[in-house]
């Protein structure tokens, strides 16, 4: 027999311990109070079982398998079909109601449409010799209820879960039907350890539209909350709070509110009373789960999400981020909803179009890089040995940069990730019935063009310690005067700006993805939100030398604004959803739009290769050069053409994870979902 | 699962006072299955190993022997508290017949072998020992335990479902923050929410199993939870250092 200590209570075990067992453990589990249990006497009495079996002939009523406010639930046999089925006898109590079979009907059938994977379906309703009921689908497994007991859930594990529960409560949103009672007994975890959600509209059927009963947990009949009151179901502890108070305004938020309180449960073991901790503060976690938790169970509804799926979204994007990759996550069933990016198609056209331009334009671009390295690095290599230390010391230093951000990828992609991900977006209005698949071509267009300007950002880093390196030991090479050389000094060590500008992007990409919570001082939040102001000052302090050393040699300001810089700003723009930003941007590609046409004006004035700059000749041959570069501007303009449209767009919004302004206003689910 | 409760064992005994072949059966049974408590008792009393199991037979013979059950109160019965009684009892008797002048007084019949110790002064108890009726009603949880658990074994193994148990088993205690639900699915190639419905369940029917293995030695279902109640505060004491 083992001996050593029980790693439950942490007493002593003994030598004849059963099985090597901490028999007191053993023990206090078996004299746990359960929720089905043959100690809870309050609980109304069930329907006998021979009398269900005499009123309902055509089932073979195997056993009660549950018992709770809505009713008795039988496992029962269909011999002619051959399958399982649940059949729930509605408490005798609603039944008094004259209204209900009425009511009943005009439920059932809407409970009856809904077919989802993650719903148990509901077969048949009616009445059968004075019991009401409702023929399910029967699901071999335990509820949520069951299942934590069975052991604290792990934040991986309620990240796993909730989203499929997010699937159900959007589907029925979507069909017009809320839920109303979301609550651990109400979700079932089957064999396979799939979700399904139970007892849709249920709590409507049972009249809880009518005004509370101050302290009961039922507003249907007063028998029903008398029997009730004392027993563990704790429904109230779901309810969002205007379900209390005005039931008849409820929406798709309050079941929102009443998953965020099951989710808090799963992470934390407790129910989120009085003044609840926050659950990483309870177990180690992403705090940014904390968020996601707060802000479903948000007081009031209008800080709440406001669809389920957008709480899906934000776990997603937390559990990839978690794995560090971006593959959709396998656990998800082939026939889960994909819900389409909902933007106008012409314009998603239009976007998609204009990004994978900008893909190319950028590979275009780049290719003199080998050609122009090779260069300088081998004028560098030539001169003395300073040159080439500063050289090797540069490019040591940024090959370990490179290293620890491609380390971190997953951290700096993170807040980019609704726009790698099929469930984007769900704003109401923009989505037309056409909308049915999932178009893979605007996320891999953003991809190429991160990765393209991922590349660039390399390259004028690897271009800055060149340039030091000659300017080192080289400075009559520059015949200007010594503040101009201190200028053009300052100028190339800060040229990878742009690679700043991301960053800041990136932080405050995180920062304004939790509108409507506010952030603490001194936070983690905060400090990325003032770094992210300081990069973006300084990158603006750091242009300033170069557009002096232009004007002062003569040449137009535009020169100097490359389309990666573009890129950058309209990212800046869509995500901080500021308005100087838009306005940057916009000035920008005005900017850069003019550039094209000067250089396109070039060619066709000097249309002789022979003319053109020297700064232009490259080791291709001129006809392939004339190609490539006159290809690049038509493609340059193009993808400034596209930007543009996104910029001024409202769509664009919805297309990178945003919601589109204004649309807390209008929600069209909602009607029809109260009415 | 009420169903479980209606008849026990005990229950049949006491209303039959003992006296039908049934009950006698239903005694003798509940007497081999609580035979570990008594004999850890007899010999803490005793404080003589070989002398105890004798005495354990002896009783056990004499208590199956015996027409009618004297001692037990139908009132408040529990079988753990009659049998105690009923040892005690006897052990009573044992001593004063053997005190008897006749059969040697005090003097202890030992056998002598190697290792046998025979210094004055050995019946010194062990002050960290624990008070006989404590250790009775300890080996009596472990006991009612042991039971339980291999009934659960067994029908994990006929349902071919043997090392699921085994990987499952310690989650009977409770969370269990030194194991991990999602290595044990691993290795048992279930998926996590599978291997939480298989702890559900086993942890019912453990659940029902104790219960009714305790209702057995009960007479009234009211009083399962109190039995249960009280043996889970036996387990709470510290233990001796000695056992």
């Amino acid at each position: 027999m083992t001996s050593g200590r029980c790693p439950t209570c942490g007493a002593e075990l003994p030598e004849n311990a059963p099985q090597g067992l901490c028999p007191k453990c053993l023990l206090v589990g078996v004299a746990a109070p359960t929720q089905a249990g043959p100690t809870s006497e309050q609980r109304p009495v069930p329907p006998a079982l021979e009398a269900v079996r005499a009123a309902f002939p055509q089932l073979e009523i195997l056993e009660l398998i549950g018992q709770g406010g809505m009713g008795a639930v039988f496992k029962a046999r269909q011999p002619k079909l051959n399958r399982f089925v649940a059949l729930k006898i509605l408490p005798e109590s609603m039944a008094r109601d004259p209204t209900f079979a009425e009511r009943l009907a005009r439920e059932g059938q809407l409970l009856a449409r809904l077919t989802h994977p993650n719903v148990v379906t509901v077969h048949d309703f009616g009445s059968a010799n004075g019991f009401f009921y409702l023929l399910m689908e029967y699901v071999d497994g335990v509820n949520l209820r069951q299942a934590m007991q069975a052991g604290r859930f792990t934040a991986e594990q309620a990240l796993a879960i909730v989203p499929m529960i997010c699937e159900a409560l959007q589907y029925a949103h979507d069909e017009g039907v809320l839920h109303r009672d979301i609550k651990p007994e109400n979700i079932l975890l089957d064999t396979k350890g799939r979700v399904k959600l139970v007892d849709f509209g249920i709590a409507k059927l049972a009249g809880r539209d009518e005004p509370y009963a101050l302290g009961s947990n039922s507003g249907a009949p007063a028998d029903i909350a008398l029997t009730q009151s004392g027993s563990a179901l704790g429904t109230p502890s779901y309810m969002a709070p205007e379900q209390c108070s005005s039931p008849s305004t409820v929406d798709q938020r309050a079941d929102i509110y009443s998953l965020g309180v099951v989710f808090y449960e799963m992470l934390t073991g407790e129910l989120p009373t009085g003044n609840f901790a926050r659950p990483s503060s309870r177990t180690p976690m992403d705090p940014r789960v904390d968020d996601v938790v707060l802000r479903a169970m948000a007081r009031q509804r209008e800080h709440r999400y406001r669809t389920a799926t957008e709480v899906r979204t934000c776990v997603e994007s937390i559990t990839a981020s978690q794995t560090s990759t971006f593959k959709p996550r396998p656990d998800i069933p082939a026939a889960a909803h994909v819900y389409p990016i909902p933007i106008c198609r012409t314009l998603k056209n239009a976007l998609t179009l204009g990004l994978g331009l900008l893909f190319v334009l950028m590979a275009v671009e780049l290719r003199f890089l080998p050609s122009h390295l090779y260069r300088q690095i081998s004028g560098v290599l030539h001169g003395d040995w300073l040159q080439a230390l500063i050289a090797l010391v540069g490019f040591a230093g940024i090959g370990w940069l490179t290293l620890q951000i491609w380390r971190r990828r997953a951290w700096f992609t993170e807040p980019f990730r609704p726009l790698f991900h099929p469930t984007v977006g769900s704003g109401p209005g923009l989505t037309g019935p056409g909308d049915s698949t999932w178009d893979p071509w605007p996320p891999l267009a953003w991809m190429g063009v991160i990765g393209g300007l991922a590349v660039n950002a390399i390259w004028m880093l690897c271009g800055s310690v060149l340039m030091v390196a000659q300017l080192m030991r080289t400075p009559q090479d520059f015949p200007h005067s010594a503040g101009m050389k201190l200028l053009f000094f300052v100028d190339v060590v800060l040229s990878p700006v742009p690679l700043l500008i991301l960053l800041a992007a990136i932080l405050v990409r995180r920062e304004v993805r939790r509108p409507g919570m506010p952030i603490p001082p001194g936070s983690a939040p905060a400090l990325m939100s003032r770094v992210s102001l300081l990069t973006v000052a300084f990158a603006l302090v750091t242009s300033l030398p170069s557009a002096i050393r232009f004007l002062a040699s003569g040449a137009m300001v535009f020169t100097s604004v490359s389309y990666g810089e573009f890129v950058v700003v309209l990212a800046l723009a869509l995500v901080t959803r500021s308005r100087i930003w838009r306005a940057i941007a916009l000035a920008i590609l005005v900017v850069v739009l003019a550039t094209s046409v000067k250089h396109l004006s070039y060619f066709l004035l000097y249309a002789p290769w022979e003319q053109w700059p020297a700064e232009w000749a490259h080791p291709l041959s001129q006809s392939t050069a004339m190609f490539i570069d006159v290809g690049g501007q038509l493609l340059g303009l193009l993808c400034c053409a596209t930007g543009l449209v996104a910029l001024l767009s409202r769509g664009a919004r919805t297309a990178f994870g945003l919601p589109p302004r204004g649309s807390r206003r209008s929600d069209p689910s909602v009607a029809r979902a109260s009415a | 699962m009420t169903h479980l409760f209606l008849t026990t064992q005990w229950t049949r005994v006491l209303a039959a006072r003992g006296d039908t072949p049934e009950s006698r059966q239903a005694l003798s049974e509940l007497c081999a299955a609580y035979y570990g408590p008594v004999v850890a008792f007899v010999s803490r009393s005793t404080r003589n190993e070989e002398q105890a199991c004798d005495l354990a037979h002896e009783f056990f013979a004499t208590i199956l022997s015996r027409q009618g059950l004297d001692g037990a109160d139908p009132q408040r019965g529990r079988f753990r508290t009659y049998l105690l009684g009923a040892v005690k009892h006897f052990l009573a008797n044992q001593r004063a017949a053997a005190s008897c002048e006749k059969r040697g007084a005090q003097a202890v019949h030992e056998p002598i072998m190697p290792g046998t110790d025979t210094s004055p002064g050995r019946e010194i108890p062990d002050p960290g020992a624990l008070p006989a009726d404590e250790l009775f009603d300890r080996e009596w949880a472990l006991n009612v335990l042991d039971r339980a658990l291999a009934v659960l074994e067994h029908d994990a193994v006929s349902a071919g479902t043997g090392s699921q148990f085994q990987s499952l088993k310690p989650w009977l205690t409770g969370d269990r923050p030194d194991l991990a639900q999602a290595e044990a699915a691993r290795m048992l190639g279930m998926s996590e929410g599978a291997v939480r419905v298989a702890i559900y369940r086993l942890r019912r029917r453990f659940r029902e199993l104790v219960k009714s293995e305790i209702g057995q030695t009960v007479d009234r279902m009211t009083t399962v939870d109190e039995e249960l109640r009280h043996l889970i505060e036996v387990l709470s004491h510290p233990q001796s250092p000695g056992r």
